[in-house]
């Protein structure tokens, strides 16, 4: 009797043990970037993640192990959570089958207690480069993306425990090239252009009546004007021209008027010259 | 020779201000050439350094307006044509040197600090590159960026959003940014070189250096055009009166 019900019961607790084993526990949270004011948050080859606080304590135990799965967006469907400690995917995977498991911790290390800087940074690794085959590799991820990240908890076994849902694609920032910065300073400012005009005009002006004030005076050299009639005395009715002749007695002589047009009276200047 | 004492009065008056503005701006030219921010070398190698060329000359101009008017004051008081007319001339020449120093001083300067990019593109080019220019231009950088406690020229997200040739030399995982960047305490070690890694404001200097550096480019420009332009506004005047007194003395 309990061998004919044997067979049956087994395949039942088989089936049921089976079915507890596949149904994971779904942990309500959303793996996203950390927000808090880093400048390094997204760059070329890592980006940070916020620590995953107080979310695993009521189902993990501190034996178990939580790791973060890192694949292309396109690919979260295709990943399966590996069911032995040897189906892990590791980071030399990520190009082939476009998903790898990485960061593997201690549910102890995300307690409830808040803390300054927690951030969870993937890529930051960069000496597992020369041995790839490590069980866990963090290394700097070499295309752009975009990401999708979720955390899964595994017991000390291999098997699957939990999991959180699928983070929102993240984009790493690609540098671009320096030569494709426009160093064209665009319109031309206000400043240069007011500088410009107004010296230029001025500059123009300037030599414009240059000319002309030259002009005016040479062209007096030019066209001579009408000699100035000479020196008349009056002596008596007479007008005429006084003569001096030599036959003027020395007194006489000082009463004659000397030169023409006034006095320059002796000074540094040089001699006035037309 | 007749000449009209008032004019004769405000023509004086009008060079001895020109003379002691052309000294004035000699004096400042030779500020500006000397450089106290030593910001030569980026103004050098993006080949607009004519900032500098306008100062030298405004150097040799502001001297000469010095002389050209001391020598204007004694035509006019010597009532002398020939002495006028020479003054005239060598005024009008210098005249026409300084506005090209004027113009061609802020011209320079629009191109370099109009807008960050061109030191942008100069520094991600140059910063740590093997050549005798890149040399030069990473100690100026190392030099600012300590001083000034600034990183790259927007911020270090700079060298983030584009490749440079600091990237050629540093992988990103190792730093992101220059080094420089972190803030260090007294024996010059960082504080904390994963928080400068990730980019937290405690341990990074967020500010970027381009304000500083065009705050030193604007203030030799301001001081090459402006004043230069102030000095020609007064001078055209003085000249126009000078020649209507040639015209009738």
């Amino acid at each position: 009797m309990g061998g004919a019900w044997g067979a049956p019961f087994s395949l039942l607790l088989l089936l049921i043990s089976y079915r507890t084993v596949t149904s994971l526990d779904q942990i309500p949270y959303t793996p996203q970037i950390s927000a808090l004011a880093l400048e390094g948050k997204v760059t070329a080859a890592t980006f940070s993640l916020e620590q995953p606080r107080c979310i695993f304590s009521e189902l993990a135990a501190p034996a178990d192990a939580v790791w973060l799965v890192v694949a292309f967006s396109n690919a979260t469907e295709d990943f399966q959570n590996p069911k032995t400690a040897a189906e892990i995917p590791s980071y030399t995977e990520l190009s082939s089958s476009f998903y790898y498991m990485t960061l593997k911790l201690s549910p102890d290390l995300y307690p409830c207690e808040e803390e300054d800087i927690a951030v969870l940074r993937v890529g930051s690794d960069t000496n597992c480069l020369r041995n790839l085959s490590q069980e866990y590799c963090n290394a700097p991820l070499l295309a752009p993306g975009p990401y999708r990240v979720k955390f899964l908890v595994m017991d000390n076994n291999g098997q699957p425990k939990a999991e959180t849902w699928w983070s929102d694609p993240i984009t790493l920032n690609q540098g671009k090239d320096p030569r494709s910065i426009d160093t064209w300073p665009g319109r031309r400012s206000g400043c240069m252009i007011v500088i410009t005009s107004i010296l230029s005009t001025f500059a123009g002006l300037l030599v414009i009546a240059f000319l002309i004030a030259s002009t005016v005076q040479f062209s007096s050299l030019w066209w001579p004007e009408d000699p100035s009639p000479p020196e008349q005395l009056h002596i008596g009715s007479f007008i005429g021209k006084r003569y001096t002749t030599h036959h003027i007695p020395p007194s006489e002589a000082d009463t004659l008027p000397v030169g023409r047009g006034a006095h320059l009276p002796p000074g540094p200047c040089p001699a006035p010259i037309v | 020779e007749k000449g009209s004492p008032t004019v004769v009065g405000l023509l004086v008056l009008g060079n001895i201000i020109i003379l002691m503005s052309g000294l004035a701006l000699f004096a400042e030219t030779v500020w500006v050439t000397a450089d106290q921010y030593r910001v030569y070398p980026l103004l050098g190698v993006s080949g607009k350094d004519d900032v500098f060329a306008g100062a030298w000359i405004a150097i040799f101009t502001g001297f000469s307006f010095f002389v050209v008017a001391s020598f204007g004051i004694g035509a006019v008081l010597c009532h002398s044509r020939g002495m006028l007319l020479t003054y005239l001339l060598l005024m009008l020449i210098v005249y026409v040197f300084e506005c090209a120093s004027s113009i061609t001083s802020y011209t320079h300067r629009d191109y370099v600090v109009s807008n960050p990019a061109l030191i942008t593109k100069q520094m991600l080019t140059y910063y740590n590159a093997p050549t005798s220019q890149g040399q030069e231009l990473t100690r100026f950088w190392d030099r600012v960026m300590i001083e000034q406690q600034c990183c790259g020229t927007s911020g270090p997200l700079d060298w983030v959003n584009f490749t440079s040739a600091f990237r050629e030399a540093t992988p990103e995982v190792v730093f992101p940014w220059p080094p420089l960047c972190c803030r260090r305490d007294a024996n010059f070690n960082p504080l904390n070189e994963d928080g400068c890694r990730l980019g937290h404001q405690d341990y990074l200097f967020t500010k970027g250096c381009f304000e500083h550096i065009g705050h030193a480019i604007d203030s030799y420009t301001w001081g090459i055009s402006w004043f230069g332009f102030a000095i020609l506004m007064w001078t055209l005047p003085v000249m126009l009166l000078a020649m209507y007194y040639y015209t009738i003395l």
